[in-house]
């Protein structure tokens, strides 16, 4: 019994490199088998159709079993893997049947069924690995029905459709729909959930303590009737308060949110909901980027810098060499050159940096610290980071000269200036042009001023 | 029956001391054997993990990506008066003189309260500042004018209503002693970015260091190398740092290379992780002796900022110690804790009275912190680091009555359900008040904050999981928050 606790999981996962080969295999049978049929000079063809085809059909029983020991391992739920299993199964036994009825009156179509059962176990797998939307999501879009994404303001948004609607969708609806109704309930519509399933009404009304459907969503998971059922997401705790407040305020269907009366918290729970700006990201963080290579990293840190990952695998990193005694030569900021693309913030405030040309290799760079250093106008045109969002350049040289470069930065949000020649009154342009530009020009931030 | 006692008797009488005695040996033998199998020794996961690096304040990455890199916590140790400073109200001053109704006493304990105390009104005006239109009363003329980089927590509660376990409470996240705290967790989680300087720096001011003594930044049973390290910003900033006289560098350095070679071999003979501390200590020590005095230098600084802070180098204070802050900040320190005493306004005292002292500790105060967060903000460094102001519990609506008499000085006592905290930082929306308490300030009505929470939060905003950074520690693994907390999302921006 032990070593099937690890031989068990070890061999399913050869499931997903096995099934190829009953696929080519039977397909191939197939293939030789319509050729050698219709065309006359290739009649040999179908000599070797029964070998290849009972090589097949070995393949798609060791395919099922691998299979079988896969879908045992947990990460598959049970109702995700149903059709692709008895597909599986299906072509496995189809696959034996055809070859035993080789020689039999029927034997074409017995085999041209063991050929669609292959296309669709197939298919059903592939959309287990890469997803549902997998095939159809580079069709052109006039091919595609899209999803409608329609961001919902609070005046606008009604009690079921834009609140309660979403939550079944996320949590429900994978069984509970038209086309696979477990427990009879379908929860996809207003009609449809108020109709309850097989054991009557899941919902009472301005009784949500009492209803079936907030029993079960707090029944501990284990439990037999508890929903979600096991292996599946538990609601959150805002999710469930939603549930109950619409189901305590009567089951409101197409009734203004606003014109409920609302709680603080509930007013920030649905507000919380609707909203759907998503905080903008920096198109830095989109690129697909490489780790950068331990021993690069080792040499800069030899030399004095500071490297760290963003975050535990993140890619992206966070360089710095601060405020220290030793000046920054060429020979060091060289070795820059190898982790440019993941260096996203760089800080070397305060100390002595003999050469910038490294800044023309820094292009992934978000936020920047030149504070105390040596930087001036020209070295400033180096920074080659079209997506900064920081510029800290307090006690530097820089100038007026400089804003030009400045203004370039379209993504810019913050830049310090303290302490720099750069006064006031000549940046009142950038400040106007660039609104979400807030720039700090020392003790008085400009922002704040007015200007 | 009697048979059956007999029979018990006689066996008694033939268990002697011997046996006790001998029992004793294999019950100690088994506890013995507990302790060897892996319970409190190296062999918890996180003391192996410590061991496999080479240098234990290596800087980590973050779990997540952080908002904050670094934290400069202020510990107004004794608790100021939030009703003073932040928490304005009017009702308050209504009832001012009145007998507080024993329906705000009932069942509850005080610190010196007895018999039925006078409510008292707030002392000072208040006015509300900025465009985040914040209440500040006029004890704080300068922080008034940067509260539109300020997050409140208004309903912040605590358990513990004397100074030392509250204090150890907010740094450890537990009222007895023993456990690491915030600035030793972070250290532990985070490393430090600076090689030559602690990554967890202290510097107190007031003339006394917190009630609950040094436990407030000890590693507990995190190795000691993540312990808080004390600065000075009068004479010698770190104590016996500084080498005897004529002593060469060089030499030095041979003599620590020496010691360290011997350490290393202990190390692999006993395995104890505190010897990999000992070393790297030796190591920072000597890196530190160069470094430290340049970064605890503030006398070149430029003269405006020292106009700004009223820093004046060479003297103990909390000025100094902001400004000190910054520059170790500048650094790359990781946490540095700065704690200011005699905030503790129970009016036994002139110099602790809240209509006397405590104008002089606002005063202390009040400009050092403003421009520690006007600095840090046009150094382009307030986003990168997480400020946090604030005592370790709140103060009574009702005026102190030690013994039961009118006292000469006004005061309030201890309070736990309700205190003011203030934050400043990236990662935390600016100019909000988050959390509100009822019309006398007795209680948080709205969003209350525990401690707990607070530190989950600070943990979040640096990029770790208060709930994953935990140590194995006998038997099983700890963290900050211990089993509560949780990250206040409503704040985050």
């Amino acid at each position: 019994m032990t070593i099937f606790t690890w031989l068990s999981p070890f061999i399913g996962r050869f499931h997903p490199l096995l099934v190829h080969l009953p696929i080519g295999f039977l397909m191939i049978a197939y293939i030789m088998e319509l050729v050698g049929r219709y065309s006359k000079g290739k009649v040999h063809l179908k000599k070797a159709v029964p070998f290849v085809l009972g090589l097949g059909a070995l393949c798609a029983v060791f395919a099922a079993g691998s299979g079988y020991l896969l879908s045992q391992s947990g990460e598959y739920s049970a109702d995700s893997v149903f059709w692709h299993q008895w597909m599986g199964i299906g072509t496995a036994v189809l696959s034996i049947l055809t070859y035993l009825v080789r020689r039999g009156k029927y034997f074409f179509q017995v085999f041209t069924l063991t050929q669609i059962a292959v296309i669709v176990a197939g298919h059903l797998g592939g959309q287990l690995t890469h997803g549902p939307d997998y095939l159809t999501e580079n069709l052109p879009s006039f091919l595609k029905k899209e999803a409608e994404l329609v961001a919902v303001s609070m005046d606008e948004a009604e009690m079921f459709p834009d609140v309660i609607l979403p939550i079944l969708k996320k949590n429900c609806e994978s069984c509970h729909n038209e086309a696979k109704k477990k427990g009879e309930l379908v929860l996809t519509s207003y009609a449809e959930l108020l109709k309850g399933g097989e054991n009557g009404d899941i919902t009472l009304e301005n009784n949500a303590k009492g209803s079936d459907m907030i029993k079960r969503i707090y029944l501990p998971e284990a439990h037999e009737d508890a929903m979600p059922p096991e292996g599946k997401k538990r609601l959150s705790r805002e999710e469930i308060e939603l549930l109950e407040f619409w189901i305590d305020t009567g089951l409101k269907n197409d009734f203004k949110v606003v014109e409920m009366a609302l709680d603080d918290r509930m007013q920030g729970i649905i507000e919380d909901r609707l909203d759907t700006q998503e905080v903008a990201v920096n198109p830095v963080f989109d690129k697909n980027i490489g780790n950068a290579s331990k021993a690069d990293i080792e040499a800069l840190t030899a030399v004095g810098f500071t490297v760290i990952p963003l975050a535990e695998d993140s890619p992206f990193l966070q360089v710095s060499y601060f405020n220290r005694l030793d000046s920054l030569t060429k020979e060091k900021t060289d070795l820059l050159d190898k982790v440019a693309s993941q260096t996203v913030w760089f800080d070397v405030s305060g100390v002595k940096v003999n050469d910038w040309t490294f800044l023309s290799s820094l292009t992934n760079l978000v936020r920047i610290h030149l504070k105390s250093t040596s930087i001036d106008d020209e070295s400033l045109n180096l920074i080659a980071a079209e997506n900064l969002e920081h510029l800290n350049l307090f006690e530097t040289s820089i100038t007026n000269a400089a804003i030009q470069k400045i203004e370039s930065l379209q993504l810019l949000q913050t830049l310090y200036i303290g302490n720099t020649n750069i006064v006031s009154s000549d940046i009142s342009d950038l400040m106007r042009d660039n609104q979400t530009l807030t720039i700090d020009i020392g003790r008085v931030t400009v922002a704040e001023d007015g200007l | 029956m009697n048979k059956f006692q007999d029979a018990y008797f006689k066996q008694v009488e033939f268990e002697t001391r011997r046996h006790f005695l001998k029992q004793c040996t294999t019950g100690l033998g088994a506890i013995a054997m507990g302790s060897l199998v892996g319970c409190g020794t190296n062999t918890a996961r996180g003391l192996d993990k410590l061991a496999s690096m080479a240098n234990p304040l290596m800087p980590k990455p973050p779990m997540f990506a952080p908002k904050s890199k670094r934290v400069i916590y202020l510990h107004m140790a004794g608790a100021p008066s939030q009703l003073e400073l932040f928490d304005y109200k009017p009702e308050l001053q209504k009832l001012d003189g009145q007998d507080c109704p024993p329906s705000l006493l009932e069942g509850k304990r005080f610190a010196f309260i007895e018999g039925t105390p006078k409510m008292l009104g707030p002392l000072y005006d208040f006015k509300q500042h900025g465009e985040s239109r914040a209440w500040v009363s006029d004890r704080l003329p300068h922080f008034s004018k940067v509260v539109d980089d300020v997050s409140f927590l208004k309903a912040m509660h605590t358990d513990q209503f004397n100074h030392a376990p509250a204090q150890l409470l907010f740094h450890t996240g537990s009222p007895r002693l023993g456990r690491p705290s915030m600035g030793s967790w972070v250290t532990y989680g985070l490393g430090s970015e600076n090689e030559n300087l602690p990554g967890f720096v202290v510097l107190v001011s007031g003339g006394k260091t917190p009630s609950a003594g040094k436990s407030v930044w000890g590693s507990g049973f995190l190795p000691s190398v993540y312990q808080g390290v004390q600065c000075r910003s009068e004479g010698d900033p770190v104590m016996y740092l500084s080498d005897p006289k004529n002593l060469k560098r060089d030499e030095k350095e041979k003599i620590i290379k020496g010691i360290n070679k011997l350490n290393e071999e202990h190390y692999k003979e006993v395995g104890d992780p505190e010897t990999l501390t000992r070393i790297s200590q030796y190591e920072m020590a000597f890196r530190m002796q160069m470094s430290v005095p340049e970064a605890m230098d503030i006398s070149k600084e430029p003269e405006y900022i020292h106009e700004m802070y009223g820093t004046e180098p060479g003297k103990a204070s909390f000025a100094n110690n902001c400004l000190l802050a910054r520059r170790l900040a500048e650094r790359g320190s990781r946490f540095i804790q700065l704690f200011d005493w005699g905030w503790d306004g129970h009016g036994a005292g002139k110099e602790e009275a809240l209509d006397h002292g405590f104008k002089d500790k606002c005063k202390d105060v009040d400009q050092a912190m403003s421009a520690l967060l006007t600095d840090l903000k046009q150094r382009g460094m307030l986003e990168e680091t997480r400020v946090v102001w604030g005592g370790e519990f709140g103060r009574t609506p009702m005026r102190e009555n030690r013994g039961g008499k009118e006292m000469v000085y006004k005061g309030r006592d201890h309070l736990l359900e309700s205190f003011t905290m203030w934050m400043a930082g990236g990662g935390v929306k600016p100019g909000i008040t988050y959390g509100e308490t009822d019309e006398i300030g007795y209680y948080g009505t709205k969003d209350r904050t525990h401690v707990h929470d607070l530190q989950a939060t600070m943990l979040h905003l640096l990029g770790l999981d208060h709930e994953k950074l935990t140590y194995d520690f006998q038997g099983r693994p700890f963290r900050l928050t211990d089993v509560s907390g949780n990250v206040i999302e409503k704040i985050l921006a």
